[in-house]
C-alpha cells in the first residue's frame, strides 16, 4: 500500500464502469489514496470490452480504453451477482473512507450497498453516486452512457455549421470533463467531514454537472431573453478572422484569431500585406466581420502553401494568436510543450502493454501524482481479500473456487 | 425554486479571484459552495463584462450575462494593479487569502511583484492558483491564446466537424471552462496538502492540457494500431469502425449508437420495437444477439443496420423516442437545445435551477444549480455576480481600515 503522496491513507471503493466514475476515483486514486476497484467477468467494466485491444487481440486485459480511466488501483475480482460477493463489497464499503458507485440509480440499493444501509454502520461515510440524470425524478431510470449526453446537454445542438444539423463531437465528451467536478464534490466532502464528523452522499447526474460546460450561460439567455442559442460554426464576434485554414498536407491545418485591430496589423504584416489587405471592405472590425467570408479565403489562399507549423510560429512571433490543429500523433510525439509539461506519463504493464497515460492539467508545486497502471482484472484479489480484509487461507481457496472471487485471467 | 444554501464547506476560506473570461468558472465553484470570494475588477468594470449575451440583450457592463452566470456568489471590488498604491492593497489582501486565483500571461504577474515567490514569502500558506494558455513555462509558455487556439492545440478540435469542412469547434467556448473546473480541483487538493503539512503552494494549470485531457480513444488508438482518427460529421470513427452517434429524426435529433457484446441490449430493445412496427429491416438475421460484435460485421453491413435505424428514426419524434428509450431500456436520448432543457420535467423535479435575485433589474432570474447534489444540504448561486466595485466600502473600509478621505482620494486617481 501506498504511504507516501496527498491522499495516503485515504481509503475508497469504487464501485463503476464507464468513465466519470473511474474518473474520480481515480483523482484520489493517482494522489495516493487506496482505491480497490471492485470488478468481475460477468459483469466487465465497459471500457474492458471496448477497442482498441493491444495486438488486436480482444480479452478482458488488452483493452487500451482501461487507461485513460482506471489508473493507480486495486482490481478486486468479486461477483456482486452472488450474496456471499455483496457481503464482502459490504465490509469493504463500511471499512471506506469513501464509496464511489456508478450504476443505474438502484442498483446499489438492491445489493445492500445503499447509503441508508452503509452509513447505519458507519455514519461518516461518504458516498458518491454517479448517474446520467440523476437518482431521483421521471428520467432517473433512463439508462445510458456519456454519448447520451452529448444529447441531453445539448453538446450536439452547439456543435457544427449552422447550415447543417448539429455533428456533436465524436465521443463520450462529459465522461472526460464532468469527473472533476464530482472530484471536487468528494474534496468538499473530506472538508465538510473534517468540519461536523458527518458524511454525505452525493447524487451526481452527469447531465447537471455537464450543464456548466453547454449549454452553460446560454441557459440564462433563454431564461431571460427567451433566445435558443445555436451553432455558429467557427464564426465568433469576438475576433476576426477567426476560423481554421488549410495547412500543406494530408488534413493539415491552423487556427487563427484577430480580437483587436493590432492583432489584424500584425497578421497583415505577416502575411507581407498583400493589396486584399488594403480594401476598404476590411478596414474595420465591424467591416472585416460583415466581410467575413471573403476575408477566409483570402487568408486560405496564404495559408495553403505553408506548414501549420511555420505559420503559427510566424503568427505568434508576430503576437497573434494562433495554433497549429494537432491530430492524435501530434499530441503524443510532437508538441514541445506537452512535451516540456511531461503531460503524459509512459507506463508498462502487463496486459495492455507500454501506454502514454494522461497526468493532471492542474500541477502542484508540492506532490506530484504518482500514476500507476490500469491493473487486470482481479490482479490484487489475493491482496485486497488477505491484506485488506484479513481472511485466511482456506477462506480465500474457498471463495475463489465457489467464484465468488475472481483471479487474474 | 428559492432555497437556503445551507451546505458551504468551504465558508471558512477566502479567495481572491482576478482570473479572467471563463477561467472564472473556478472560483464560481468555490463561491457557490461557500468561499468568501472577491473578485477583483479593474476600475470601471472587467472585460469580461463586454462579454454576451446581456439581458435583454441591452450591451452594458451590469447587464452581461456571461458575466453573471461566472460571478455568482462572488463579491466584487475595482482595484487597478498596475499602481503601487493598487499592488500594496491587493498583497494586503493575499497577506490573510487561502486561495489567489489569476489568469494573466506568464511573466506579468511578476512584473508587478505578484508572483507566487513573492506573494508566499508574505502568506506561506496561500494556494496560488495560475491558469495560463500552456503553464508558466515551456517552448509555448509566450503563446498567445483563444478558445479556438486551444481546442486545435490538444487534439480535440481535429476531431470535430464534417468531412467536407474545415475542423469546426463548439459554440459554447470550452477550454477554459475545463481548465477553470482542473484549477478548482487542484486548489481543493492543495488544500488538503495544506492541511497535513501547514503549508500552501503553486497550482500551475494549462489550459492546452486540460483541454488535451478530453480525448480519451483517439491516442490511444494511435498507439495501438498507428491509427489517426478523424472527423466525420455525426459519426464516430475509430480504427476501422464508423458508427453514427447523431441522428436526425422526426423533429430533431437524437444521440444513439450501436452497441455489442454485454451491451448489445440496447439495441435489441430497440430492434423489438422496430419489429413490432414492422420495420425489422436487416436486423431480421441476426439470431445470436448475446455474442453480437460489430466488429466482426462488414462496414458495409453497419452500414445498411445504420439505414434501417435512420429510417426508423425519422418516422418518430425526439419525445416518442426518449419516452420509448426509457420504458425498453435503450441508450437513447433526445438531442436538447437551450428550450428544452429549461422546460426539462427532469430538472424541474430534481429542483436544479435556483432563483437569484436583481433588485437593480427588478427581477428575478433562473440560474442553472449545483453541479451535484448532496445529502448535507442546498448549494448553488447564493446571490448574483457583483456590480461594478459593489463591495469597495465593505473590503477597503471596513476590513483593510481605510477611510473616507483615502477611498475618495484613490477613487480620484482611478486606483479604485
Amino acid at each position: 500500500m501506498k504511504d507516501t503522496g496527498l491522499f495516503s491513507g485515504l481509503k475508497v471503493l469504487d464501485i463503476t464502469t464507464a468513465g466519470t466514475g473511474p474518473l474520480a476515483a481515480g483523482f484520489l486514486a493517482d494522489y495516493g489514496a487506496t482505491v480497490v476497484l471492485i470488478e468481475s467477468k460477468t459483469r466487465p467494466n465497459l471500457n474492458r470490452v471496448s477497442a482498441p485491444y493491444r495486438g488486436g487481440v480482444a480479452n478482458l486485459n488488452t483493452s487500451g480504453l482501461m487507461t485513460p480511466f482506471c489508473t493507480s488501483r486495486y482490481s478486486f475480482g468479486l461477483n456482486l451477482g452472488l450474496p456471499e460477493g455483496r457481503e464482502i463489497a459490504r465490509k469493504l464499503a463500511v471499512s471506506s473512507d469513501i464509496v464511489v458507485s456508478s450504476y443505474s440509480p438502484g442498483v446499489m440499493e438492491r445489493w445492500g450497498l445503499g447509503y441508508n444501509e452503509i452509513s447505519q454502520a458507519k455514519p461518516d461515510i461518504i458516498m458518491l453516486g454517479v448517474s446520467l440524470q440523476g437518482q431521483t425524478g421521471p428520467r432517473s431510470s433512463v439508462p445510458g452512457f456519456g454519448f447520451n449526453m452529448k444529447g441531453l446537454s445539448g453538446l450536439v445542438h452547439f456543435t457544427g455549421w449552422p447550415d447543417r444539423d448539429g455533428c456533436g463531437v465524436p465521443m463520450a465528451y462529459a465522461d472526460t470533463t464532468t469527473p472533476w467536478l464530482a472530484a471536487i464534490a468528494l474534496l468538499c466532502a473530506l472538508e465538510y467531514r473534517d468540519d461536523t464528523g458527518k458524511g454525505q452522499f452525493i447524487d451526481f447526474s452527469q447531465l447537471e454537472a455537464a450543464l456548466n460546460f453547454t449549454p452553460s450561460y446560454y441557459l440564462l439567455d433563454f431564461a431571460v431573453n427567451g433566445r435558443i442559442a445555436s451553432r455558429q460554426g467557427n464564426y465568433s464576434p469576438y475576433a476576426v478572422p477567426h476560423g481554421v485554414y488549410p495547412c500543406l498536407g494530408d488534413d493539415k491545418w491552423v487556427a487563427l484569431a484577430a480580437g483587436t485591430d493590432e492583432e489584424w496589423n500584425s497578421l497583415c504584416k505577416v502575411m507581407g500585406e498583400p493589396a486584399w489587405t488594403k480594401e476598404p471592405k476590411f478596414a474595420t472590425f465591424l467591416l472585416r466581420q460583415s466581410n467575413r467570408e471573403e476575408l477566409d479565403i483570402n487568408i486560405s489562399q496564404w495559408t495553403a502553401s505553408q506548414k501549420g507549423e511555420a505559420v503559427m510560429e510566424k503568427m505568434q512571433a508576430a503576437g497573434v494568436p494562433c495554433g497549429k490543429v494537432e491530430n492524435s500523433q501530434d499530441v503524443l510525439e510532437n508538441d514541445p510543450q506537452l512535451r516540456h509539461r511531461e503531460y503524459f506519463k509512459v507506463l508498462d504493464h502487463a496486459g495492455v502493454g507500454t501506454v502514454a497515460y494522461h497526468s493532471y492539467p492542474a500541477k502542484l508545486s508540492k506532490g506530484s501524482p504518482e500514476i500507476g497502471p490500469t491493473p487486470m482484472l482481479g490482479e490484487h484479489t489475493e491482496f485486497v481479500a488477505k491484506e485488506l480484509l484479513g481472511m485466511s487461507d482456506e477462506q480465500f481457496v474457498e471463495l475463489l473456487s465457489k467464484g465468488v472471487l475472481e483471479m487474474e485471467l | 425554486m428559492q432555497l437556503s444554501m445551507s451546505y458551504k464547506p468551504l465558508e471558512r476560506y477566502r479567495v481572491i479571484d482576478l482570473s479572467q473570461l471563463e477561467c472564472q468558472y473556478c472560483a464560481k465553484i468555490m463561491a457557490d459552495l461557500g468561499a468568501d470570494v472577491i473578485k477583483v475588477e479593474k476600475p470601471g468594470g472587467d472585460p469580461s463584462r463586454s462579454r454576451g449575451p446581456f439581458y435583454h440583450d441591452r450591451v452594458e457592463p451590469e447587464k452581461s450575462l456571461f458575466w453573471f452566470f461566472l460571478n455568482t456568489s462572488k463579491r466584487g471590488i475595482t482595484l487597478d494593479v498596475e499602481t503601487k498604491v493598487g499592488q500594496g492593497l491587493l498583497r494586503r489582501l493575499l497577506e490573510k487569502a487561502d486561495f489567489f486565483v489569476e489568469s494573466f500571461p506568464p511573466g506579468y504577474m511578476e512584473s508587478l511583484g505578484l508572483d507566487y515567490k513573492q506573494i508566499s514569502r508574505l502568506n506561506p500558506h496561500i494556494i496560488y492558483v495560475s491558469i495560463t494558455p500552456f503553464g508558466l513555462d515551456g517552448p509555448y509558455a509566450g503563446y498567445k491564446t483563444t478558445d479556438l487556439v486551444s481546442c486545435a492545440m490538444s487534439g480535440l478540435l481535429y476531431l470535430i466537424g464534417d468531412t467536407d469542412r474545415p475542423p469546426v469547434r463548439i459554440s459554447v467556448p470550452q477550454s477554459r471552462l475545463i481548465a477553470g473546473s482542473h484549477a478548482a480541483m487542484g486548489a481543493l487538493a492543495a488544500l488538503r496538502y495544506r492541511k497535513k503539512h501547514g503549508e500552501g503552494q503553486l497550482v500551475d494549470v494549462s489550459i492546452q492540457d486540460a483541454v488535451a485531457r478530453v480525448p480519451y480513444a483517439e491516442p490511444i488508438y494511435w498507439q495501438f494500431e498507428h491509427t489517426i482518427c478523424r472527423r466525420e460529421g455525426n459519426k464516430n470513427a475509430r480504427g476501422s469502425v464508423v458508427l453514427t452517434e447523431a441522428w436526425p429524426c422526426k423533429d430533431g435529433q437524437i444521440a444513439f449508437r450501436i452497441m455489442s457484446g454485454a451491451y448489445s441490449g440496447s439495441l435489441k430493445a430497440l430492434v423489438e420495437w422496430m419489429a413490432e412496427e414492422g420495420s425489422i429491416g436487416s436486423f431480421a438475421e441476426i439470431q445470436d444477439w448475446k455474442n453480437l460484435d460489430f466488429r466482426k460485421y462488414p462496414q458495409q453491413k453497419l452500414d445498411e443496420w445504420e439505414n434501417d435505424l435512420r429510417q426508423f428514426f425519422l418516422k418518430h419524434t425526439k419525445g416518442e423516442l426518449e419516452d420509448e428509450a426509457q420504458k425498453r431500456k435503450i441508450y437513447l436520448s433526445p438531442v436538447n437545445n437551450p428550450q428544452e432543457i429549461f422546460e426539462s420535467e427532469q430538472l424541474a423535479a430534481r429542483k436544479f435551477w435556483v432563483d437569484v435575485k436583481h433588485p437593480e433589474l427588478r427581477n428575478t432570474i433562473s440560474y442553472p444549480g449545483a453541479a451535484f447534489k448532496t445529502s448535507a444540504g442546498e448549494w448553488g448561486p447564493r446571490r448574483r455576480a457583483p456590480l461594478i466595485g459593489e463591495h469597495n466600502q465593505e473590503i477597503y473600509e471596513g476590513e483593510l481600515g481605510l477611510t473616507r478621505e483615502e477611498m475618495q482620494l484613490l477613487k480620484g486617481r482611478n486606483v479604485i
